[in-house]
C-alpha cells in the first residue's frame, strides 16, 4: 500500500513535470551559482546554475522514462523467449538457455554499459539507448523464471488436454501455459523497475548516462560529489533522497503485488490467535523415536539383489530391543476424550473434529474412516500434537494414563518416541540428502541422547532388517528405495523405539495394491507382536475390514458410529456407515450404489444431526437436536443417531458411556434410496 | 454419435495396435550425457491388442506397468518408437500433427487428477468450448457455449448456466471430473482414453462418476480404453481387460474370465491382494509375490515377473513366454512355441 502511494507520487510528478517544475531542466539563466535551499529555490542551486528542484523533478521523469521502457522490452522479449524455450524444449531450449544463462551471469551494470557502447553507434545517447541497455540485463530474469514455471506447467495434464483437443502450440502455450505462468510477472516487473532506477543512476554516475541538457539524477549526483566535501550538501542529498524513496516505492509495491497473487502468503497471517491456543509443534520430521537402552546385537549383513525375497515377517525373528513386552488388552493405552479443533480460516471458525472420545487398548488397532473432509486426519494430528499453527484445542489425550494435553513439554518428548506416526508420502517424509541409516542416527538420539551413535546405527540396522529391508543398504540415500521400501522405512523409524500408540494416515493411499497389502501385513505383524496400539486413518474400508479390530467412522467432525469391526461391517447401525459401506467398490459389487450429496461445509454446519441434509431416513427431530451416541450393540457399538433410543440429548437415559454395557437391539433399519 | 469415419466398417475396430513399443531414454547425469550413456526405459515393450467398437477395454496393471503410456500412445500424446497404432482403419502412428488434428476430436482423454485437467486460467464455460472452437465445429462463441452448456447438463453439471462463468477451483472433486468429460466428450468422440478418472475422488463419489461413465458410453455408443489399478472397478465396468507388467501384455480376455479365473500368477496375485470390506475374509489365504515392480530401464530376463512369481519353473528365467490364447506364461503354454502372436481378436 505505501509501496504503491510513494511510486503512485514519483510517476504523477514524472507525468506533470513540465507543469511541476519552476525551471526547465537545463535553465541556467537567472538562477544564482550554489544558491542554499530558499523560498526561490526549495531544494537550492548548483555550481551549474540548475534549480535542484527543478532538476530533480525532470529526473523523475526521466527516471520513469528509462525504467518503464527497459522492463516493458525486457517483458516482452524475455516472455515469450521463456515460454517457447520451455514449451519446445529440445535444441532451442538448450541454446537459448547457453546465452542466456551467460548474460545472466554477466555483472549487470557491466553488461549495461557495454551494450550502451554498442548502441551508442546506432541509436544515439538518447532515452531509448538508455532503456534498451539496462533491459538486457532483465531479459535473463523474465526468461528463466517464464522457462521454468512453463517446464513445469507443461506436464499439467489440462496442457495434454490441449493437445488433446488438436490445440495448435501457439494456442497451448497463450491460453493454456502463459495464462498459468504470468502471474509471477508483475512482481518480476516491479523487482526489476526498483533494481534499473538504480543500473540508470550508476549508469549516470558513471558518465553514460544523462547530460547537463538532460536531468538524470545519478548524473546530477556525480557532477556534485565535490560539492559535499565543500558544504553544499544540497546538490547531492536531494537527488540521492529521490532514488532512495522511489526504490524503497518499487520495491514495498513488489511485495504487495506478490501478496495479491499469491494469496498463500497473505492467508497466513490472518487468522486471530485465541487465548489457549498451543505454539507450533517443533517440526514434524525430527519426531522421532526412543529405544531401550540396551544395545541390540549387531546386524547381520544383508544381500541386496534386485529383486529381494522379503522375509514373510511372521518368519522373522524379532531384534532383541523389540520385544512382544506389552502383551494386549488390558486398560487402554490410547484415551482421547471430548477432543475438539478449531481452525481459524477467513470465512471464520471452521470446527474440523468436534468432541470426538475414542480409547484404544495395547496391540488393538482402530480404523478411523470417513470422506474427506470429515476431520480424520485432523483427529490424528491432534493426538499427536502436531496441528498448525493458530489451530485452537480442547479435550484430552491420554497416553498410558499420562495427560499429554496437560503438559506440553511431555507431549512433545512422548511424540516420535511413545506415540509415533506413519504418513501417506514416506518420498516427502525422508530428508533425500541424509542416508537412511542417518535418520535413525537422528531420531534416536534425540529422544535417548543415553545411546551413542554405533550404538543406533545397529538399532537401525535391526529395526530395518525386521521391516524387511536388508540392513547392508541402510547406508544409501532415500531416492535410492522404492516407494514401498521407503514406506517399509518410515514403519521402521516409527517403531524402533517401541512406541506405545502408531498413528498411520493412509500409509498405503501411494503404493501399489500388492505393496499395500505387503505394508499392511507389516504393521499388523508389528501391532500384534509388539502390543503396539495402531489408528489406521483411511478412506478404503477395505483395509480397515482386513486390519482392523474396531472402526470408527468419522462425519463432519463426529465420530458418529464406533464399535467392533465385524459387528459394523455386518449391522451399520448409521445411515452414514450404511451409505459408505454400500458404496464400495469391491471384486463382488454388481452394482454401483452411490451415496448422495457432500459432507457439510463445517465454517457452517447444518443445525441438527450434521448428516440429516444427505440422510434418507432423516426426521423432525434430526434437522434440530444434533444426536449424542447411544448404545447400538455389543461390545460398547455406539451411534449418534436418533434412530436409536438415548441419542437425543433432551432425553437423556440411555447415552452410551465408555466401556458401555452390552444392548440387545433388532436389526437395523436399512437406509433406503441411497442409490 | 459416433458413426464411424467414412471407409470403416461398424465391425472393424476402433483401435488397433501392433507390436507398439514406447522408449524413453533418460539424459543420464552430466557424466553420463559426456561418456553417451544412455538409458532407455521401456515403458511399452511390445504390445499388440484392439479395441472394439462400442467396448470398454481395461488396462489394469500397477504404476510401472506402461498401462499409461500405452493409453497415451493410442492417442497420440507420446510419440511411438515401435510399432503401429491404428485409429478407426487409420495409421495414425506417424501422421503428422497437421493431418492428426482432424482426428482428434472423435479420441478424447479424461485425466485422473480433476484438479490438474483443468485450466485454471479458464472458466468452466470456457473449457468446454474450447475444443468445439480449436476444432471449428462451432462458428460463434455465442454457438460453442451453448453447446458447453448442453454438454455440462448432460454430465450432472446443472444447472450448467450457473457454472459457465466459474473457475475450477470453486468446485468439488466430483463436479471437476463432470467437467473433464464434458470437454472429452463435446466433440462427439468415439473413443474415450479414461486415465484412472475415480482414483483421486471419494468412495461416495466413485459410482456416480463412474456410472455416469456408463450411461455417457451407452447413450453415445462410445468405446471406453478405460486405465485403472483397481480390479474392482475394472471387472464392473470393463467387457475385456489386458493385464500389463513392465509393458507388457501378461494376459488378457473377458473381463469375467480373467478377473474371475486369473490363469496368470501375476493377474492372481493381484487380486488376492485387493483389500476386501469383509472382515470374514480377512484370514483368507495369500500369496503375495515378493518386492516391487522392478526398473524398467533393466527389466529381468525372460519372463519380467519370474522373479516375484511364486510358481516359477526352469524356462522362465531365460525363455519369454509368447501371449498365447490371452495368457504369457510358460505354465498355460508349456511350450514356447512360435506360434503366431496372440489373435488379435483376443
Amino acid at each position: 500500500m505505501t509501496g504503491a502511494v510513494v511510486t503512485g507520487i514519483f510517476a504523477a510528478v514524472a507525468l506533470l513535470a513540465p507543469l511541476l517544475a519552476p525551471y526547465d531542466q537545463a535553465e541556467v539563466s537567472g538562477i544564482p551559482q550554489l544558491g542554499r535551499p530558499s523560498a526561490d529555490h526549495i531544494f537550492g542551486t548548483t555550481n551549474q546554475h540548475f534549480d535542484v528542484f527543478s532538476r530533480v523533478i525532470y529526473g523523475a521523469r526521466l527516471a520513469f522514462q528509462v525504467v518503464l521502457l527497459s522492463t516493458t522490452f525486457a517483458l516482452v522479449v524475455g516472455v515469450p523467449l521463456g515460454l517457447v524455450s520451455g514449451y519446445s524444449g529440445r535444441r532451442l531450449d538448450r541454446i537459448l538457455v547457453l546465452v542466456m544463462d551467460a548474460l545472466y551471469a554477466f555483472p549487470s551494470l557491466l553488461l549495461a554499459i557495454v551494450a550502451a557502447f554498442a548502441l551508442r553507434r546506432s541509436v544515439g545517447s538518447g532515452v531509448p539507448a538508455a532503456a534498451l541497455s539496462i533491459s538486457v540485463i532483465y531479459v535473463p530474469q523474465y526468461f528463466r523464471v517464464v522457462r521454468n514455471h512453463t517446464l513445469a506447467v507443461r506436464e499439467e495434464p489440462f496442457v495434454d488436454a490441449a493437445r488433446a483437443m488438436g490445440a495448435r502450440p501457439v494456442t497451448v502455450m497463450t491460453r493454456y501455459i502463459a495464462a498459468n505462468v504470468v502471474s509471477s510477472v508483475p512482481v518480476i516487473f516491479t523487482v526489476n523497475a526498483a533494481d534499473a532506477v538504480l543500473t540508470l543512476a550508476g549508469l549516470g554516475f558513471l558518465g553514460y548516462g544523462g547530460t547537463f541538457e538532460i536531468a538524470e539524477w545519478g548524473h546530477d549526483i556525480s557532477v556534485a560529489i565535490s560539492d559535499i566535501g565543500t558544504g553544499f550538501w544540497w546538490t547531492s542529498l536531494f537527488p540521492g533522497l529521490a532514488i532512495l524513496l522511489l526504490v524503497t516505492g518499487l520495491s514495498l509495491l513488489g511485495e504487495g503485488i506478490n501478496d495479491v497473487v499469491n494469496p498463500r502468503l497473505r492467508r497466513a497471517g490472518i487468522g486471530s490467535v485465541a487465548p489457549g491456543v498451543r505454539g507450533v509443534p517443533e517440526d514434524l520430521e525430527t519426531a522421532a523415536l526412543t529405544a531401550s537402552a540396551d544395545e541390540p546385537d549387531p546386524a547381520g549383513a544383508g544381500d541386496e539383489t534386485a529383486f529381494e525375497r522379503l522375509p514373510d515377517l511372521a518368519a522373522v525373528a524379532l531384534p532383541a530391543h523389540l520385544s512382544p513386552g506389552h502383551g494386549r488388552d488390558g486398560p487402554p493405552v490410547l484415551a482421547v476424550s471430548d477432543l475438539a479443533v478449531t481452525y481459524h480460516t477467513p470465512r471464520g471458525p471452521v470446527r474440523a473434529v468436534d468432541g470426538v472420545s475414542l480409547e484404544v487398548a495395547a496391540g488393538h488397532s482402530l480404523g478411523l474412516v470417513g470422506e474427506s473432509g470429515c476431520g480424520k486426519s485432523t483427529l490424528g494430528r491432534a493426538v499427536l500434537g502436531i496441528l498448525p499453527k493458530g489451530t485452537e484445542h480442547a479435550g484430552r489425550v491420554v497416553l498410558d494414563g499420562d495427560d499429554l494435553t496437560a503438559d506440553p513439554a511431555r507431549w512433545r518428548s512422548a511424540r516420535g518416541d511413545r506415540l509415533a506416526l506413519v504418513f501417506q508420502d514416506p518420498a516427502t517424509r525422508l530428508d533425500p540428502l541424509m542416508r537412511v541409516e542417518d535418520h535413525f542416527v537422528e531420531a534416536i538420539r534425540a529422544h535417548r541422547p543415553g545411546i551413542r551413535r554405533d550404538g543406533a546405527r545397529r538399532l537401525a540396522a535391526d529395526t530395518l532388517a525386521a521391516v524387511g529391508v536388508p540392513p547392508g543398504r541402510a547406508r544409501q540415500y532415500p531416492h535410492e528405495f522404492s516407494g514401498g521400501m521407503r514406506q517399509r522405512i518410515m514403519i521402521a523409524l516409527a517403531v524402533a523405539l517401541e512406541p506405545r500408540v502408531l498413528i498411520a494416515d493412509e500409509p498405503t493411499t501411494s503404493l501399489d495394491v500388492l505393496v499395500e497389502a505387503q505394508v499392511l501385513r507389516l504393521i499388523d505383524g508389528l501391532r500384534r507382536r509388539l502390543g503396539i496400539a495402531v489408528v489406521l486413518v483411511t478412506h478404503n474400508l477395505g483395509i480397515v475390514a482386513e486390519t482392523c479390530e474396531r472402526v470408527a467412522v468419522m462425519y463432519a467432525g463426529r465420530i458418529v458410529e464406533e464399535g467392533p469391526v465385524v459387528e459394523v461391517f455386518a449391522r451399520p447401525r448409521h445411515p452414514y456407515t450404511q451409505g459408505l459401506l454400500r458404496s464400495v467398490i469391491s471384486l463382488e459389487t454388481t452394482t454401483l450404489v452411490s451415496l448422495p450429496g457432500v459432507p457439510p461445509d463445517l465454517a457452517d454446519p447444518p443445525p441438527g444431526c450434521p448428516f440429516a441434509p444427505r440422510c434418507p431416513l432423516a426426521m423432525a427431530t434430526c434437522q434440530e437436536v444434533a444426536p449424542v451416541a447411544a448404545p447400538v450393540g455389543a461390545d460398547g457399538h455406539r451411534a449418534e443417531c436418533h434412530l436409536y433410543p438415548g441419542a437425543d440429548p433432551t432425553h437423556p437415559g440411555q447415552a452410551w458411556t465408555p466401556g458401555g454395557r452390552r444392548t440387545t437391539l433388532a436389526d437395523p433399519p436399512l437406509a433406503g434410496n441411497l442409490r | 454419435m459416433s458413426d464411424p469415419g467414412p471407409g470403416v466398417s461398424p465391425t472393424s475396430p476402433v483401435v488397433r495396435v501392433r507390436d507398439l513399443e514406447v522408449h524413453f531414454s533418460l539424459r543420464g547425469g552430466f557424466l553420463g550425457q559426456i561418456l553417451g550413456v544412455q538409458r532407455v526405459v521401456r515403458a511399452v515393450d511390445g504390445v499388440t491388442l484392439d479395441v472394439a467398437r462400442g467396448e470398454t477395454l481395461g488396462l489394469v496393471g500397477e504404476s510401472g506397468s506402461g498401462k499409461t503410456t500405452l493409453g497415451r500412445a493410442v492417442l497420440r500424446l507420446v510419440e511411438p518408437t515401435a510399432g503401429t497404432v491404428e485409429f478407426e482403419g487409420r495409421d495414425i502412428t506417424r501422421l503428422p500433427e497437421r493431418d492428426l488434428r482432424p482426428l482428434r476430436r472423435r479420441m478424447q482423454p479424461v485425466f485422473q487428477d480433476p484438479h490438474a485437467a483443468l485450466n485454471p486460467a479458464m472458466t468452466i464455460g470456457e473449457a468446454v468450448a474450447h475444443p468445439l472452437r480449436i476444432q471449428g465445429l462451432c462458428a460463434t462463441a455465442g454457438e460453442a457455449r451453448t453447446r458447453a452448456a448442453g454438454m455440462l447438463d448432460r454430465v450432472g453439471v446443472t444447472p450448467a448456466a450457473t457454472y459457465l462463468d466459474r473457475f475450477p477451483e470453486d468446485l468439488s472433486g466430483g463436479q471437476k471430473q463432470r467437467v473433464v468429460i464434458a470437454r472429452a466428450l463435446v466433440t462427439e468422440p468415439a473413443l474415450v482414453v479414461a486415465d484412472e478418472p475415480v482414483a483421486m475422488l471419494d468412495m461416495s463419489v466413485r459410482a456416480l462418476v463412474l456410472r455416469l461413465l456408463a450411461d455417457l458410453k451407452r447413450d453415445l455408443g462410445l468405446t471406453y480404453v478405460f486405465i485403472t489399478h483397481d480390479l474392482a472397478t475394472a471387472r464392473l465396468l470393463c467387457d475385456r481387460v489386458a493385464v500389463m507388467y513392465l509393458g507388457k501384455v501378461v494376459e488378457t480376455g473377458p473381463a469375467a474370465e480373467v478377473l474371475g479365473r486369473p490363469r496368470h500368477p501375476y493377474t492372481r496375485a493381484l487380486l488376492e491382494a485387493v483389500p476386501r470390506p469383509d472382515p470374514a475374509a480377512r484370514d483368507r489365504p495369500r500369496q503375495l509375490p515378493p518386492g516391487e515392480v522392478p526398473d524398467a530401464t533393466d527389466p529381468p530376463s525372460g519372463c519380467r515377473f519370474h522373479p516375484r512369481c511364486p510358481a516359477a519353473f526352469a524356462p522362465c528365467p531365460s525363455i519369454e513366454p509368447p501371449l498365447v490364447n490371452g495368457v504369457a506364461c510358460h505354465l498355460h503354454n508349456e511350450v514356447p512355441a512360435p506360434s503366431p502372436p496372440a489373435a488379435p481378436s483376443l
